[in-house]
């Protein structure tokens, strides 16, 4: 709890930045080249493993084998190591609820799957509803479906995955307009930002929303804060038991965003003198990450399990305080906030 | 780090036990702005801003304001919490006094806005029926101490804005059509299906109808606030597509009339407004439209007639735009610096006049004047 006590004396007593040097080009380089593009393609690799692994099962007459199941938790690990990229080639064609359609409050999936087996066939994934296209569908036909029947669904899902994994790939980094050139060349006219600030706070808004994504909806609700009642079947990935593997890697790569190897957040808040602020987020980091390594139980059992609260209760207010850091203390460092009136939807 | 909440009379006893608080010069002037906003000292209030920047009153509030609006015939000003907040009070249009308190059922949050019906003793709110994942306007009667007498579906889900029509007193709704829910905070849970719509309740009804639904290929722009001029209801919106899209952000619909009529931006200004607006305006002659557009930090303006673009006002997160004295004229504020803008609008261009509120650090994303 020591950290917490620091960072809340920082958020108190620490002064606000000030004016500061414009946002680097290298900064928006290095976060481009070196994070957000580097997890689109594992992204794009784990999701080609996968969708071959599904179509050897299946011309094997099998379907949840050893190496789908690994496949899959690979495909899914990386696409958390992706989805804190909240801009460009992932909001195309709804991209990014094709890939997880999560949370699913109305149950959508359990309808568009029943839909597709009374439908038979061949269906043609990419154009059924955005529920039955992505991972949590995949993950009820593998882990709790009907077997190789269930291969003219769990086939194509995981084609239109590795299509989709690929074409963001390729909207990234290749054709006439990459949208990488619309983050490193803004007011080139490649895209809508017209400086490197504006570069720089599209990359750190999808940071924060990835925080606020596994504090709101992957430890909070579940654990239903509000009503003290934890409802363990929120839990994303439970059928799987990936849920607390994607919070790591939700959290790996805001790290490694943050101050991974190469031109990173770290090194430009070093670069404006703020030692102490740094220090502080690097610490952060390592000690939130400590804490989620802990939880070794599926995330289903340790919402019920009092034995684990201490643990789950100190992993969002970790997880809360370095999205307040950022948006409060490494936003204004580097000469970016967020606006008053330009927060969503009011 | 979450809060234990707070009631207001406690929220009131911290803030007044700061000096510098208590110490706020209140000016004899009566405001010409009511608003909300965030102070320079911490702290939310509605305030009354004179016409040199000077401060009326202020007023705190235990957390973020949202809409203000004024009661026909009478002095009383009501005020809700932005979204998902539960606070709504009535108070004194010179002086800020609390004369009420709207007592919220425990599954309803306010989307931030408010009208009154014409004869003034209706208010009616735009509210999150959580429970049941519904829109819905709570109505109140002004006339016994704003007891909740009833509520009326609004037609689709997440109303946001509610207006009332000056020429018919029909309360015209824009539902924005994004599902959020308390326990996930302001994450939104429908954006590949959301359908918003523009609704209206004729006097006295007790029902509304859809309007206006725009077609399939514009289904993600949430409709989210309305201003009208006598059978002209204009309509602002926020895209929740690709940034990249180019998308109108303002719809011109007539009362009489089913297809809108969509206004553009210059392509600079297009890029820039992120596809986001955040409150709109007609001036006093109906002639002309004006919106707030907080992403892009910029005012534009556009004739009624015709559609054409007049020009804009730089203005960092500014959003908050009202009707202003004259025709032409508008009143603007500024989410960064806390400033008031008087605007002139018309075939000529447009021109600005800042005047600074030193009280306060950020104007609200509306105002009244």
């Amino acid at each position: 709890m020591r950290i917490l006590v620091a960072v809340l004396a920082f958020l108190a007593f620490a002064p606000t930045a000030g004016a500061r040097a414009d946002v680097s080009k290298e900064l928006v380089q290095g976060l481009v080249d070196g994070n957000v593009v580097p997890a689109y393609r594992a992204f794009a690799a784990a999701a080609g493993t996968l969708s071959d692994a599904v179509d050897d099962a299946c011309a094997a007459g099998d379907l949840a084998t050893d190496a789908v199941k690994s496949a899959f938790a690979d495909a899914w690990r990386a696409w958390a190591g992706a989805r804190h990229v909240v801009k460009g080639p992932v909001t195309y064609f709804d991209r990014q609820f094709r890939i997880e359609f999560w949370p699913d409050t109305r149950n959508a999936i359990t309808r568009g799957l029943a839909d597709l087996r009374a439908e038979g066939g061949t269906p043609e994934i990419a154009a059924a509803v955005v529920a039955v296209q992505g991972f949590p569908a995949l993950e009820r036909v593998i882990f709790s479906g009907e077997g190789a029947n269930d291969c003219f669904i769990a086939t194509p899902i995981a084609a239109n995955l590795h299509n989709i994994a690929a074409e963001i790939l390729v909207d990234w980094t290749e054709g006439d307009a990459p949208f990488r050139r619309a983050m490193t060349e803004p007011g080139s006219g490649a895209g809508v930002y017209f400086t490197y600030s504006e570069s720089l706070t599209a990359l750190m808004t999808g940071a924060i929303a990835s925080l606020e994504g596994v504090i709101r909806l992957r430890l909070k609700r579940p654990l239903g804060e509000d009503t003290g009642k934890p409802r363990p079947k929120r839990v994303e990935a439970w059928r799987s038991g990936l849920s607390m593997d994607l919070i790591r890697a939700d959290l790996a790569t805001v790290a490694d965003f943050y101050g991974g190897e190469g031109e990173r957040v770290d090194g430009a808040l070093r670069q404006n003198g703020e030692t102490e602020l740094a220090d502080l987020m690097t610490k952060a980091f390592r000690l939130t990450q400590e804490t989620a390594a802990k939880i070794d139980t599926p995330l289903v059992k340790a919402v019920t399990d009092p034995a684990a609260q201490p643990v789950l209760d100190e992993l969002v207010t970790q997880v809360s305080a370095l999205k307040a850091l950022i948006i409060q203390k490494v936003g204004p460092a580097l000469g970016i906030s967020a606006g008053f009136n330009a927060l969503d939807g009011d | 780090m979450s809060h234990a909440p707070l009631s207001r009379r406690a929220v009131l006893a911290a803030l007044a036990s700061l000096p510098a608080l208590r110490a706020l010069p209140a000016s004899a002037a009566p405001p010409v702005v009511v608003t909300t906003a965030k102070l320079a000292e911490g702290g939310f209030a509605i305030v009354g801003i004179d016409a040199d920047g000077g401060t009326s009153f202020v007023e705190p509030l235990p957390d973020r304001g949202h809409g203000v609006v004024r009661r026909p015939g009478g002095d009383d000003v009501a005020v809700v919490a932005r979204r998902p907040g539960r606070f709504g009070y009535v108070v004194a249009a010179e002086t800020g006094a609390v004369r009420a308190t709207l007592d919220l059922p425990d599954t309803r949050h306010y989307y931030g806005h408010a009208a009154y019906s014409a004869d003034g003793r209706l208010l009616y709110t735009t509210e999150n029926a959580f429970d049941v994942d519904r829109g819905v306007l709570g109505v109140w009667d002004a006339t016994a101490g704003y007891a909740r007498i009833a509520e009326i579906d609004s037609s689709g889900i997440g109303p946001h804005e509610v207006r009332r029509a000056g020429a018919d007193g029909s309360l015209w709704i824009a539902n924005g059509g994004i599902l959020t829910h308390p326990d996930s905070g302001r994450i939104k849970l429908n954006l590949p299906t959301m359908e918003p719509s523009l609704s209206r309740v004729l006097p006295g009804a007790t029902a509304s109808q859809r309007v206006l639904v725009l077609p399939p290929a514009l289904h993600k722009l949430s409709m989210r606030h309305v201003a009208i001029h006598r059978g002209t209801v204009a309509v602002a919106m926020q895209y929740e597509g690709p940034e990249s899209d180019i998308v109108p952000l303002i719809a011109l619909t007539d009362t009489a009339d089913d297809a809108p009529r969509l206004l553009d931006l210059p392509q600079i200004l297009a890029m820039r407004s992120r596809q986001y607006t955040g409150d709109v305006a007609f001036d006093p002659s109906g002639s002309v439209v004006g919106a707030g557009l907080p992403r892009g930090g910029f005012f534009a303006f556009w004739a009624v007639e015709g559609g054409r673009f007049l020009g804009s006002v730089e203005a960092p997160d500014g959003c908050a735009i009202a009707s202003g004295p004259a025709t032409g004229r508008f009143v603007i504020s500024t989410g960064t610096g806390g400033r008031i803008g008087w605007v002139s609008a018309g075939l000529d261009g447009v021109a600005v006049r800042w005047i600074p509120v030193p009280i306060v650090a950020a104007f609200d994303n509306h105002l009244m004047a």
